[in-house]
């Protein structure tokens, strides 16, 4: 426990097609992960050009965004897993440190 | 990363360790799952590429994966070819050309022969082809246990696929699912509780299974990789051993697919988690593998590729000089004929037919579109007429045929857009305690629009629950693997003289329309829709179409369903825009929208003026029976007349549309002197009839237009017809939103058309008549084996052979070539998909004589006028229509810019 009370935890950002979402959220799962959010409607500019972040008639193809946040001793399972998954599929993922301030949600 | 130890009890690994493990396996298993398709339960089928996990190989790089590990052809192969040939579709310089274009190699190689007798190396390749038979399919092995049974030639792995499908369809139809309560087990541990008692399984792996299954983890990631442990396969392996499991059970893998990545929380139908068919599946070849290991050497090793095998045998040169007419004794020849056939796999020749065949088609559909007949393409949909009603029907290609005979009966104009009517909801009929999804696959809609009790609502509804609940009772029933001898016992006495009685008169048996309450399309936006959503849904829906002035006194918006009796693959036959339901709901919801002053007030707002008189009006085409019903329950008075004319040409037209269906229908002609409405509702109530309509088999282009460009063009139902006013769309927006979302709908259906055609057994759900339905899920062909995806033979075929043609969607846009190349810019599904070569794009610019093919990686190729197709049009100018060619002499061919 942090000074502030909050409990340092790790935070894995994924932005993915909305094809590879179920993919992602289930190897999360499957590494420990208690919980995810998916923001739909990613958009934005980068390796791959422009990104449209909403299809009018196609919630499926659009890119997405997936939040974990995970215990630090499992950040290593989560990174792992993830590396492989972009081996052969588009997308990034970041890894930050962040603070969580009801900790029994993620473990 | 290996187990460093396992023990009967599960992973004794660290926890750290084992959750990467876990999370490892998991990509893995989403790796291999990508070889199969998403299969959706048959009562909602939806058509999907039979490759869709695969798209980001390329088309040609996906088949040769499919190939591999599924043992489909993937392509078509020297029997389509030949018969093509014999139909008039190709010539052999049409192939020779095909050949040229797919092998550069052998185009670039010297003829053969004197100069009194040259032959070109590609038609060496044509006479090789069209002597040649289907390529064989290699069985190579691609699992540990299926590599032991080459080697020692036996067939455990044919018997554990035996005993797993046969718990795959028990576990899924009576002990998993959503359905089954909150306290269902996964298919996983359920299986691992009933195991214990299969004397099949004790038989197949030995009399201590029982001893053995109780040591087993109770997660099904562990006792996969337990599993893996045991067969000896290592984590480099890991994806392929995934990916041989997967294709020995793909039907129900795609199945798995479904479940895991687009059932909703709330689908009522069951499901079937692909990591719980793994476990069971490896478990049951590790099971059996470990009672092997003892007696013989284990051979574990990596699947081997399929071979593309082709030796070029003497028999084979021989055979093709003569057919060239060349000197089958000359040894120079001979040598130079193996060296071209060398060159040419069986892949390349495949390919070849299906660029022939593309090319064919292509031409032949731009000819009638007026390209090279110096004509410009429209530059807007505005209307140049007075119509007494405009008629919206589906993108579907059933559509095409009855626009073009309402357009020739009457003072109609026709439009095309997504049957769903950008009406995305969740459709809750009177009556029922269920919703269904009625949107295309893409959406996942979340607005409830529920369907009004009326006057007589309560009957309707009481009829209903009653007829729902009368239905889900004997379909339980039926599909039970012991209940139906007793049903048969129990209900026999009625259900025989029914029976007879729907046998020798099927017509009798057709119930007349049911009816209808109002929908309540207003609402909060959970049941149903807020006045902004429906200003949206109606704006939208007006300018995709491209229908934003010019508006007729009446507008229809015209969905539609299928009538057919006996048939589990009913639902393929509806609208896919609807989620595979009827689309009779959906245009209700959207002209209920469109006639609310407060959305016409909003679409004022925003520059769309529908006039006050304009009334919008709901009908659904019945694509089998070829009726036409309008849902014009109180139609305004100054409307009656215009409506009694409209309805009455809609049954004219009909009325041709039936004949025309009829007449390339096998045994279509019926009792002679029948009307043709007669014969097609008597067909469509035949429950022995396997072949009710073609549904949408021959679909091959998507024409983003305004309809001007093909009115009074015979399409021969090949064509899904979306109207786009490019005037109207300076942004893009309209065209951005057809190709992201009803061209990739199209594209589905047409590659689930072309894998069923191309390997009926493989992509395709098998002979019809075999059929056996499980309860909520699909068939299986006969008593056992995988479950079934695709279409049934007799969706795609004749008695003589393949109805459809199995080509790749060709989309046509008429729009401004900067504007398309911005949309797939930004698209990265665009780029997927064309760059992969799976759908082909030709593109006009408005007012222009220039149309210009993109080639996969962005460059553009003009079409001119050729003489390529003469006396071979698969689209043709009408009768009585507006011809499409000047001269009907000029085809087209590709000019490289």
């Amino acid at each position: 426990m942090s000074q502030s009370g909050l409990t340092p935890m790790t935070k894995i950002e994924v932005v993915v097609s909305g094809d590879d979402v179920a993919a992602v959220t289930a190897t999360l799962q499957a590494c420990g992960a208690s919980g995810y959010t998916v923001l739909a409607a990613s958009s934005g500019f980068g390796h791959g050009g422009v990104q449209q972040g909403r299809l009018l008639f196609n919630d499926h193809d659009a890119l997405r965004m997936v939040l974990c946040v995970v215990p630090d001793d499992r950040t290593d399972a989560v990174v792992s897993a993830l590396r492989r998954h972009f081996e052969d599929r588009s997308g990034v993922f970041f890894v930050s440190p962040t603070s969580v301030s009801r900790p029994e949600y993620f473990t | 990363m290996t187990l460093v130890e396992s023990s009967p009890s599960g992973l004794s690994v660290a926890g750290t360790d084992r959750a990467a493990l876990r999370g490892r396996l998991q990509v893995d298993v989403a790796r291999a799952a990508r070889l199969v398709a998403p299969l959706w339960p048959i009562e909602r089928f939806i058509a999907v590429n039979p490759m869709q996990g695969l798209t980001d190989r390329g088309f040609d790089g996906a088949t040769a994966t499919a190939s591999r590990w599924l043992g489909v052809a993937g392509l078509p192969g020297p029997g389509d070819a030949r018969r093509a040939l014999a139909d008039g579709r190709l010539t052999r310089a049409d192939l020779a050309a095909a050949v040229a274009e797919v092998v550069p190699d052998v185009a670039g190689m010297d003829p053969l022969g004197g100069p009194s007798h040259a032959v070109h190396p590609a038609e060496l390749v044509v006479a090789d082809l069209l002597s040649a038979a289907d390529p064989a399919r290699v069985a190579a092995p691609r699992t540990v246990l299926e590599a032991f049974d080459a080697d020692h030639g036996s067939s455990y792995a044919a018997s554990v696929d035996d005993e797993v499908t046969r718990w795959l369809a028990i576990l899924v139809e009576h002990h998993h699912g959503p359905g089954r309560g909150a306290g269902s087990l996964g298919a996983w541990p359920t299986w691992l509780a009933l195991a214990r008692h299969d004397r099949r399984l004790r038989r197949l792996a030995g009399r201590d299974v029982r001893q053995r299954l109780e040591g087993l983890p109770r997660r099904a990631d562990d006792a996969v990789l337990r599993a893996l442990d045991v067969l000896g396969v290592g984590d480099a392996r890991w994806t392929d051993e995934l990916r041989g499991q997967v294709a020995r059970r793909s039907g129900w893998a795609g199945f798995a697919r479904w479940s895991d990545e687009w059932a909703a929380a709330d689908d009522p139908a069951p499901r079937l988690a692909l990591l719980d068919l793994l476990a069971v599946g490896l478990t049951c070849d590790a099971l059996v593998y470990e009672q092997l290991r003892g007696r013989v050497v284990p051979t574990a090793r990596p699947a081997a590729p399929i071979a593309d095998r082709d030796a070029v045998d003497p028999d084979r040169i021989t055979g093709v000089l003569r057919a060239t007419g060349l000197d089958p004794d000359d040894a120079d020849l001979r040598v130079a004929a193996a060296a071209v056939l060398g060159r040419c796999s069986p892949r390349q020749r495949g390919l070849a037919v299906l660029a022939a065949l593309e090319n064919t088609f292509r031409a032949s559909l731009l000819q009638g579109l007026g390209a090279g007949s110096g004509r410009p393409a429209p530059a807007t949909t505005a209307s140049h007429g007075s119509p007494a009603a405009q008629v919206v029907c589906c993108i579907d290609v059933r559509s095409e045929g009855l626009r073009r005979h309402l357009e020739a009966v009457g003072p109609y104009e026709t439009v095309g857009f997504a049957g769903f009517f950008a009406a995305a909801m969740r459709f809750r009929p009177a009556g029922s305690s269920e919703s269904i999804a009625s949107a295309p696959a893409l959406l996942q809609p979340e607005i409830e629009v529920r369907e009004a009790e009326v006057a007589d609502g309560r009957d309707l509804a009481r009829r209903r629950r009653t007829s729902a609940a009368t239905g889900a009772s004997f379909e339980d029933v039926a599909h039970g693997p012991a209940a139906m001898y007793a049903l048969a016992e129990g209900a026999g006495w009625v259900l025989g003289p029914m029976a007879v009685g729907r046998t020798l008169a099927p017509g009798a048996a057709s119930r007349a329309d049911a009816p209808v309450g109002a929908l309540c399309v207003e609402g909060d936006g959970a049941v149903g829709y807020t006045l902004a959503e429906r200003a949206l849904v109606a704006e939208t829906a007006l300018r995709t179409m491209g229908l934003t002035s010019g508006f007729a006194p009446i507008v229809v918006l015209c969905g539609h369903g299928a009538t057919t009796t006996a048939n589990p693959h009913a639902a393929s036959l509806d609208c896919g825009a609807c989620g595979g339901n009827r689309g009779a709901a959906n245009a209700r919801a959207a002209a209920a929208v469109l006639n609310d002053p407060a959305v016409r007030a909003e679409l004022a707002a925003r520059g769309i003026a529908v006039p006050a008189a304009t009334w919008f009006v709901a009908a659904e085409h019945d694509t089998t029976t070829d009726r036409v019903r309008l849902f014009a329950q109180e139609p305004p008075a100054v409307h009656a007349e215009a409506l009694r004319r409209l309805e009455a040409d809609l049954a004219r037209a009909g009325e041709r549309n039936a004949a025309e269906r009829l007449a390339a229908l096998p045994a279509g002609a019926g009792r002679a002197g029948a009307p043709a409405s007669t014969r097609a509702r008597r067909r469509s109530a035949d429950w022995a009839q396997t072949r009710p309509e073609w549904g949408l088999a021959g679909n091959a282009a998507f024409l983003v237009a305004p309809r001007s460009l093909s009115t009074g063009v015979d399409l021969g139902g090949r064509v899904f017809l979306h109207s786009y006013d490019p005037a109207g769309d300076v942004e893009g927006r309209a065209l951005e939103t057809i190709l992201t979302a009803p061209m990739v709908v199209a594209h589905w259906i047409n590659m689930q058309y072309y894998g069923s055609t191309v390997d009926p057994q493989r992509w395709g759900a098998g002979d019809k008549t075999l059929h056996n339905p499980v309860a909520g899920v699909g068939v299986l062909e006969g008593v056992g084996g995988d479950l079934r995806a695709g279409l049934p033979w007799q969706s795609v075929a004749g008695f003589d052979g393949p109805r459809h043609e199995p080509v790749r969607l060709c989309t046509v846009v008429v729009a401004p070539q900067g504007r398309v190349e911005g949309i797939i810019e930004r698209n990265p599904i665009l780029q997927e998909l064309f760059d992969g070569a799976w759908v082909h794009l030709v593109v006009v610019e408005p007012g222009s004589e220039t149309w210009r093919r993109r080639l996969p990686g962005g460059s553009w190729v003009a079409v001119a006028a050729s003489d390529s197709v003469d006396g071979r049009a698969v689209v043709t100018p009408s009768a009585g229509g507006v011809a499409s060619t000047e001269d009907g002499s000029s085809a087209t061919r590709e000019v490289r810019s």
